[in-house]
């Protein structure tokens, strides 16, 4: 919002974050009232000094879930003194069971992994990309992400330019849907794409039972194949009073580098 | 060899002597183990969607015979006898979760027309429809007597697996989807070739579902309402919620499941 262009990028993204809760509540109303489950994308969340990325899963029936993004780019951190979230979890809907990966989180196999491990079915990955080289970092990622888990992979990003808008003036994205590569699925594994940077929305149908099938009787079974004799990927607990404070000391060394 | 018509029909008592003829051709290791007309009449009584005959323009070319059991009454080794209730087939259970079977066999004369896979694609089906938990059987494994001074049950079957051994049986299971549960010692009285060993072979069925309590069922078909969201700068929150709501309004208008927005939008 144009109120705090005139900020430092630092001190302006925590001025929106001081909307975060509001923007919660009133997409909850309106997953409630639309009968839809909405993954709101992301946004700024100050709690306690320490920024974070943050979305929400509203719901149809009122629950309000949030998933974090885990790792920080170079320019979020430098800019903005970003900090990374810890819980990397899968949720339960009416429609399956689903996770959320942040845009760059999207580019570290090992958390699709853990929440294909709990049994995901669809994974969505909301991202904002400036230029065609970021996405397709994320667009190959992806795709990589639906063949080696074995589910679908949603993506969706922003489009457009915001002239005066500091670290947010450019966008490029190309909404789509990914499947793995089996009989039963494209052959190019591109379930549906949107046209590239025009403001658009796709509808797509994805089949569970698809999934179901090919975890079983695919024409190969990345999931069950595993050589968990060789090497497992597993969660680690975080310690959390030391990331506090090594959150905090980033915070502090990354607004002084913008002052 | 010519071929005109092949179809699967659920067996009948008129087709027992045929059927007769046709098990006899193809048991010739066991002469005289065959079925006797009140079998066959017993399980077409009891279960008649379990029993279905392929037939080649009219001649029996292979049958298959299945009953409903439960699978907590049959949790560890078992024999042929115990399954079938001693040949009563009173172990048949309506209320059972397990599709068992109880033979299956193709004539020599249609063999290599891979006529056995239309049976078990039969025995699938009918498990999905009466949303039985899987298929299970107790598998012979006939060339086993020739290497039984050397393996032991076990060994023989691995060595199947990793194609060392051909097993024509076994061989035809692992390749329709059926995984080795255990090994069963005694299961069929006479199989000298097997030296009486067999193997209990399942298939799951994936969309085997508990009994529902809740009415909520999860969706299958789920439809995703994705939004490339154009940047705009706004002047307030409302502004703002007004955009992301015409955008739910619009995804939701085709009955979307789920709407995504992107990062930061």
């Amino acid at each position: 919002m144009a109120d705090f262009n005139h900020l430092t990028e630092a001190e302006a993204i925590r001025g929106l974050a001081a909307y975060t809760d509001e923007i919660k509540n009133r997409f909850s109303h309106l997953s409630i009232s639309h009968n839809i489950n909405i993954i709101t994308g992301s946004m700024p969340c100050l709690e306690d000094g320490v920024l974070t990325n943050v979305g929400f899963l509203c719901h149809r029936n009122g629950k309000v879930d949030m998933y974090e993004k885990i790792h920080v780019t170079p320019d979020e951190a430098k800019v903005w003194g970003l900090s990374g979230g810890k819980s990397v979890r899968t949720f339960d809907t009416d429609c399956g069971k689903i996770g959320v990966l942040v845009c760059y989180d999207s580019e570290f196999p090992e958390l699709s992994r853990i929440l294909s491990d709990q049994g995901m079915d669809i994974l969505f990955v909301p991202f904002l990309t400036d230029t065609q080289n970021g996405y397709s970092r994320v667009r190959h990622c992806t795709m990589a992400r639906a063949i080696e888990n074995e589910c679908y992979v949603a993506i969706a990003g922003s489009v457009g330019n915001l002239p005066l808008v500091h670290n947010m003036d450019i966008q490029y994205a190309q909404s789509a849907v990914f499947t793995p590569c089996d009989f039963a699925f494209p052959s190019n594994g591109i379930k549906a794409e949107a046209t590239p940077n025009t403001e658009m929305i796709l509808v797509v149908d994805v089949d569970l039972d698809l999934i179901r099938e090919l975890h079983n009787f695919g024409s190969v079974r990345n999931l069950k194949d595993r050589r968990r004799d060789l090497y497992d990927v597993v969660a680690v607990k975080p310690k959390i009073d030391d990331d506090k404070q090594v959150h905090q000391t980033k915070l502090a060394s990354s607004l002084i580098a913008d002052k | 060899m010519n071929i005109n018509k092949i179809e699967l029909r659920f067996l009948t008592t008129s087709d027992y002597e045929q059927l007769k003829e046709a098990m006899i051709e193809s048991y010739t290791s066991m002469p005289g183990a065959y079925w006797k007309r009140e079998h066959i009449e017993n399980l077409i009584d009891r279960f008649p969607e379990g029993q279905v005959v392929l037939k080649v323009d009219g001649k029996v070319a292979g049958c298959a015979l299945s009953i409903i059991v439960n699978s907590d009454d049959f949790e560890g080794s078992h024999s042929y006898k115990q399954i079938t209730g001693n040949y009563t087939f009173e172990t048949h259970d309506p209320n059972g979760d397990l599709l068992y079977g109880i033979d299956v066999f193709i004539t020599p004369e249609f063999r290599g027309l891979r006529l056995g896979r239309r049976l078990y694609d039969y025995r699938k089906e009918l498990c999905e429809k009466l949303n039985l938990k899987g298929i299970a059987f107790g598998g012979r494994i006939p060339n086993y007597h020739k290497y039984a001074d050397q393996l032991s049950a076990k060994e023989y079957i691995g060595k199947v697996r990793s194609k060392e051994i051909h097993d024509p049986v076994l061989n035809f299971q692992l390749s329709n989807d059926f995984h080795p549960v255990r090994i069963l010692k005694g299961y069929l009285e006479g199989d000298a070739a097997s030296e009486e060993y067999a193997v209990l072979l399942e298939w799951d069925n994936i969309y085997y579902e508990k009994k529902q309590v809740n009415p909520v069922a999860t969706k299958k078909v789920v439809r995703l309402g994705l939004i490339q969201w154009q940047m705009r700068p706004y002047k307030s929150l409302d502004e703002l919620m007004q955009q992301a709501e015409y955008f739910v309004d619009a995804v939701s208008g085709y009955r979307s499941d789920f709407a995504l927005f992107p990062e930061f939008f």
